[in-house]
Order: C-alpha cells, then sequence, then structure tokens
C-alpha cells in the first residue's frame, strides 16, 4: 500500500474523533493528532483500536507511544503490514 | 512541578466506549483493570484513573519536552476513596518517579491535580462549568479565578494578569510583565475549564515579593 492509500483510510479513521474540521480539511504526514486535529487523548486509543482493526494488526505499547502524528501512524501501519 | 486534568464525565460518556473490547488493555495495567472490574461504578473509575495519568503525563512532558501516549506505563497504585473531607488520593509512578494525585470527583466532573512527590508544597485549583464553552470563555474564567488566588501580590490590575504560552505550548503566569516562577496547568474537557497553581512567591516587580494568599 502506498503512503498516499494509507493516508486516505487513516482520514476516515480519524474523522469521527476530529475536532477542528479546519486542520483535518489541511491534513498532511506532519498532522499531529492532539495539537492540530484537536482529538482528545483518550480518543487516541479508539483510533489506535480502529486502525488495528482496519489493517488486522496489533500495535504494541512501544509503538503505540509514538502514534501521535500521521506520519508516525502510518510508518508503524507499514512497518506491520510489511512482515505479517 | 504541577499537572493536572478534568473529565466531564458526560461528554466522556457520550464520545468513548470504555466498555469497546480492548479499550481497558491498551490504557490500563492488569491491576488497575481488576480495580475496575471491582469497583461499585467503573465507568467513574475508569476515568478517575485516565485523569490521574493525564495528569501525570502533563508533568512528565514539562520536565522532558517530549511527548508520547504510553497510558500503561503512568502506573496508579494505592488509591484511597474520596470522603466528605478529603480528595481521593493515588500515587502514581512513571519510569521510577513518583507522583501524588489528588482529585476532586464530583458528580458531572472528575479534576485531578498531580505534583512530583519530592515537591508536594500547597497548590490552588478551581474548577468551573461552561454551558457553552469557546476557548475565550474559558480563558476568562480561569484568568479570574487567578486573579482572586494572585491577590496576595499587592496592587495590580485584573489587565496585567496574563497567561503566555512557552514553545511547548505551556502555559506560564505573568503578573504585571512578571513571568512567575508558580507552575501553572490548565486543562478543558466539554463543559468544564480547570487550573491548578502551585503556591509560593509572587513577584510583582524586582523588589517585591509576597506569599500567595488564598
Amino acid at each position: 500500500m502506498t503512503n498516499a492509500e494509507l493516508i486516505v483510510s487513516l482520514k476516515q479513521i480519524v474523522q469521527p474523533y476530529v475536532q477542528d474540521q479546519e486542520a483535518f480539511a489541511q491534513l498532511s504526514e506532519e498532522t499531529n493528532f492532539i495539537d492540530d486535529l484537536k482529538i482528545n487523548s483518550a480518543n487516541l486509543v479508539d483510533i489506535i483500536l480502529d486502525v488495528e482493526d482496519a489493517f488486522d494488526i496489533e500495535i504494541e505499547d512501544d509503538a503505540m507511544d509514538q502514534m501521535l502524528t500521521v506520519k508516525a501512524a502510518i510508518a508503524i501501519i507499514q512497518a506491520k503490514i510489511a512482515t505479517p | 512541578m504541577i499537572g493536572n486534568d478534568i473529565v466531564d464525565l458526560a461528554c466522556a460518556h457520550r464520545t468513548s466506549n470504555w466498555q469497546r473490547p480492548r479499550f481497558l488493555d491498551k490504557l490500563f495495567t492488569s491491576g488497575e483493570q481488576d480495580l475496575i472490574r471491582a469497583a461499585a461504578d467503573p465507568e467513574r473509575l475508569v476515568w478517575l484513573l485516565w485523569s490521574c495519568k493525564e495528569s501525570v503525563y502533563k508533568i512528565v512532558h514539562r520536565q522532558t519536552g517530549h511527548r508520547f501516549f504510553a497510558p500503561r506505563k503512568i502506573v496508579c497504585d494505592l488509591l484511597t476513596a474520596q470522603s466528605a473531607t478529603q480528595p481521593a488520593r493515588a500515587r502514581v509512578t512513571y519510569q521510577g518517579q513518583s507522583f501524588a494525585c489528588q482529585s476532586e470527583v464530583g458528580p458531572a466532573f472528575i479534576h485531578t491535580v498531580a505534583f512530583s512527590t519530592a515537591t508536594a508544597t500547597g497548590f490552588a485549583a478551581r474548577t468551573f462549568y461552561l454551558a457553552q464553552p469557546t476557548p475565550r470563555g474559558q480563558r476568562q474564567q480561569v484568568c479570574a479565578g487567578l486573579w482572586e488566588d494572585c491577590q496576595g501580590a499587592g496592587d495590580f490590575s485584573a489587565e496585567a494578569l496574563e497567561i503566555r504560552k512557552n514553545e511547548q505550548g505551556i502555559p506560564l503566569l505573568f503578573l504585571a510583565g512578571v513571568q512567575q516562577a508558580a507552575s501553572l496547568s490548565i486543562s478543558h474537557h466539554g463543559c468544564y475549564v480547570a487550573y491548578a497553581l502551585t503556591r509560593g512567591e509572587l513577584i510583582l516587580n524586582q523588589k517585591k515579593t509576597v506569599r500567595t494568599a488564598r
């Protein structure tokens, strides 16, 4: 899967939790879930669970630590789907 | 250093489903999950523990400048329930460092204040409800509360109290243009905004120092 395709899937996943629609419209790899999209930190766990379900992967604690940006999320998903 | 976190319980109920499969596993240690399962009101305990973790995270973020999402590595234990005269208390550890949390558990919100146990000085904390929360409205409430807390500093107008954020996004209290050493933490969620401010010396200018009064 290309990063561009992943961003499309990721946008669908994060959309229900976004509180800043303007920042969401401008979403890029540099976008931070909390600082930019104003997602509540308690909903980060929902995003992680949704990502796990959507890609049929398991994100361990150490990967979860860094999952604060679109870029980090893409890197984690790419690494996981590359090594089934 | 101080960190705080407010949870609007109605908002949390609306926007999070703590009974979702694996939700608790991602956020809580097995010991914490045992406490949640044994609780009379598990949902309330979920958010009490969460607010302890979040307020401690804020201190760690201030100390390190590093952002992360590792709720299971911030571990709550020694929980004491709230009584008529005492707040709920928890001891929280993160990578060998110990923190003390105090929580006000209201019917509609939970407000936790965490401090590093080495520097357990007093603090002032306030919680405000805004039916229609806006960043501006929240800021006004916080400033009005802080202004009252800082009255001991002497003669200064409400306009002379400012909150400025540093590059890390951490709020700093300024009185008459002078940055205060007191540690300030602000949290908002749903219809609530809350802050905590450490007690200590307030400085209006280089010559005059006075104690916080409240």
